[in-house]
């Protein structure tokens, strides 16, 4: 068994009421440290050790939308070709001048310390 | 199948949340997040006796011996598996966890001689687990289809995607690749050809040697693996051939993005008064079955309202009740407004109303997709298939966890509204030489690697315009072709006389080309 362990680069805060305050954004740049930040942010949302996501997610939109990532089979056939499970949703949201992702289900605001954004018109 | 756990990875997050939000990220109902190896902490050594089962919870999550471990799988099975009484009550006490599970499953063969369950399989817990981006996987962006895994070997492209790095090297649909980082393709080492096809991280640098299609110029390429954004829906058309404009939609997997897409071309095709759809699924393997609804709804609109898309069903000792879920047992219906997988929940769909469509098929069509079919003949629209059989797969799962294995056991079948769902062995066009699946009416014709996908030349999709053209007179069909299973291919085979197998980005651990 290998044992993984990633300590705190960022602080992230998590805030009540910032949504409503503020409107959809998307990412202005996409650098090593946003992605790496996000990656860690969604995958402490969801409890898991890491998740994949592109390098330039929430540039040109403000949803991001997690799911199992597809096992298939020796033919490439999905494993699990009958989904009844939902995925989950993230929003980047931006208030103050400070740039939040949201987690649909339980509504917890994440705030990025290292990303800039821009609120969508 | 068994895909070994590779060691379980536990994050230890020491990330500090400053905390005025939510709660954290436990698993709500229906939820991917939360993982499935359950809690149980239910502690029973047993004994054995023949036909007695305890419940399956009493063996949970006891890991320490291969007994309890094979007892959880006995009683888990006798419990929710579809057919659980055809299997055979064996000593769990007899053999290895994994030679266990794999007969714990029905013995019976089909009409056709194809094993009853063809889909018993386990996966490591960490590797079912693992989440991405909807539609983000690392590769290439090439979709690799395999004429034949082992020795001589033969690999071609399926399709290549846009702004990936196979689409901006211009890697052709049809390109056959002779060599992959110098490793001869079709006799090579299949460790080394394993790791150039299917990169296991992003920033992995391969070379490849490729001939395009109708024997064309041979090139070497290098292509870096990235984390690829995939487009579920392909390629959206309006082919208009007589001025009566016909839809084709590529539709390639039933990913949380592909709802967006799928309403955006549906919505372009109704405003366009297109009058037929062909639909073409022969590389979509399934998904989300709400999504599979949804498109389903989009075809046919109006006339079905009030109708069943699926019901599912579990085996006898649940008529009334989900044995997972638990609540009663409700049909799915057609959906007639988004889910919200990537449009606002409750937004009206769109819909062509059709009461006929043609469906391009291959034996990687599958679950989800052959919903779609299944549920519009349950209602009467009539389904032409053009293309090859499909995989025959009505089932399906609840995954369940235990000791680092996930475990997948067919629990129930879905049946359309006339309550059908007996097709283990596809849906084949009715002049297929393939037995004992089920005849629809159109054209056997197997996959054309010379043209592009959409391309009105490309002979589904041809046979598919001149069916329609001749008002389905299946003497329109060209002569039969399509997959068939055994054959010997070699290079000097012609490409568009072939089918074979579609490999997506496969995890590692899947190893696909064999020695």
């Amino acid at each position: 068994m290998r044992i993984v362990v990633f300590s705190a680069l960022v602080t992230l805060s998590a805030c009540a009421s910032v949504a409503s305050q503020a409107g959809p954004a998307v990412l202005t740049e996409s650098t090593p440290a946003t992605h790496a930040e996000l990656v860690k942010v969604v995958s402490t949302a969801l409890n898991v050790a890491t998740v994949t996501i592109a390098d330039d997610a929430l540039t040109k939109d403000s949803e991001l939308v997690i799911e199992r990532t597809p096992i298939r089979d020796a033919g490439g056939r999905r494993v699990q070709g009958r989904e009844l499970s939902q995925p989950e949703h993230f929003q980047l949201i931006r208030a103050n001048n400070r740039c939040f992702l949201v987690h649909a289900r339980t509504k917890t605001e994440y705030e990025l310390l290292s990303a800039r954004c821009r609120q969508l018109p | 199948m068994e895909w070994m756990a590779r060691g379980a990875v536990i994050a230890v997050a020491l990330l500090t949340v400053a905390g005025c939000g939510g709660g954290g990220g436990g698993g709500g109902s229906g939820s991917i997040a939360g993982g499935s190896s359950g809690s149980s902490n239910g502690s029973s050594n047993g004994t054995y006796t023949a036909g007695v089962f305890q419940p399956s919870s009493s063996y949970a999550n006891q890991c320490s011996s291969t007994f309890t471990q094979n007892m959880f799988l006995r009683s888990w099975t006798n419990e929710l598996y579809l057919w659980y009484s055809e299997v055979p009550d064996r000593d769990p006490g007899s053999s290895s966890t994994a030679d266990y599970f794999a007969g714990l499953k029905t013995p019976a063969i089909t009409a056709s001689g194809r094993s009853k369950d063809q889909f018993h399989f386990t996966y490591s817990t960490a590797e079912w687990e693992q989440l991405s981006q909807s539609g983000v996987e690392v590769g290439y962006g090439a979709e690799w289809v395999l004429i034949a895994s082992t020795p001589p070997r033969q690999v071609v492209v399926a399709y290549s995607e846009p702004n990936t790095p196979a689409g901006t090297a211009n890697v052709p649909r049809g390109a056959e690749v002779l060599l992959a980082d110098g490793v001869d393709v079709v006799n090579g080492n299949a460790t080394a050809l394993n790791a150039a096809f299917f990169p296991e991280t992003a920033g992995e640098t391969h070379t490849f040697q490729i001939r395009e299609a109708n024997n064309g110029p041979v090139r070497n390429i290098s292509l870096t693996s990235v984390a690829v954004t995939h487009k579920p829906v392909l390629v959206s058309s309006i082919i208009d051939p007589t001025g009566m404009p016909v839809g084709y939609l590529l539709f390639n997997d039933h990913i949380a993005t592909a709802e967006a897409q799928l309403v955006s071309a549906i919505t372009s095709f109704r405003n366009a008064g297109v009058q037929d759809l062909i639909l073409d699924l022969r590389y979509n393997g399934g998904g989300y079955l709400d999504l599979a609804s949804e498109l389903a709804y989009m075809i046919a609109g109006a006339r079905t309202a009030g109708q069943t898309f699926e019901r599912s069903v579990f085996n006898d000792k649940y008529p009334n009740t989900n044995p997972v879920e638990g609540g009663a047992l409700t049909p799915t219906p057609f959906w007639s407004t988004a889910q919200g997988f990537s449009v606002t929940r409750g937004t009206a769909l769109p819909t062509l109303n059709l009461n006929r469509v043609y469906v391009i098929t291959s034996s990687n069509t599958c679950s989800a997709s052959e919903a779609i079919i299944n549920s519009l003949r349950g209602i009467d629209v009539e389904v032409y298939q053009i293309g090859s059989t499909t995989c025959g797969k009505p089932y399906g799962f609840y995954p369940k966890g235990n000791c680092g294995t996930t475990y997948f056991s067919i629990q129930f079948e879905g049946r359309n509204a006339k309550g059908f769902a007996t097709y283990p062995d596809g849906f084949t066009p009715v002049n297929s030489p393939d037995i004992g699946s089920v005849d629809l009416p159109g054209c056997s014709v197997a996959d054309d690697f010379t043209h592009p996908l959409g391309d009105t030349d490309e002979a589904r999709l041809q046979a598919a315009l001149s069916f329609r053209a001749s008002n389905n007179n299946p003497q329109s069909c060209p002569a039969a072709t399509g997959f068939t299973p055994g054959i010997t291919f070699s290079s000097k085979m012609a490409l568009s006389g072939t089918e074979g197998e579609m490999l997506k980005a496969p995890t590692r651990t899947n190893r696909i080309l064999r020695e």
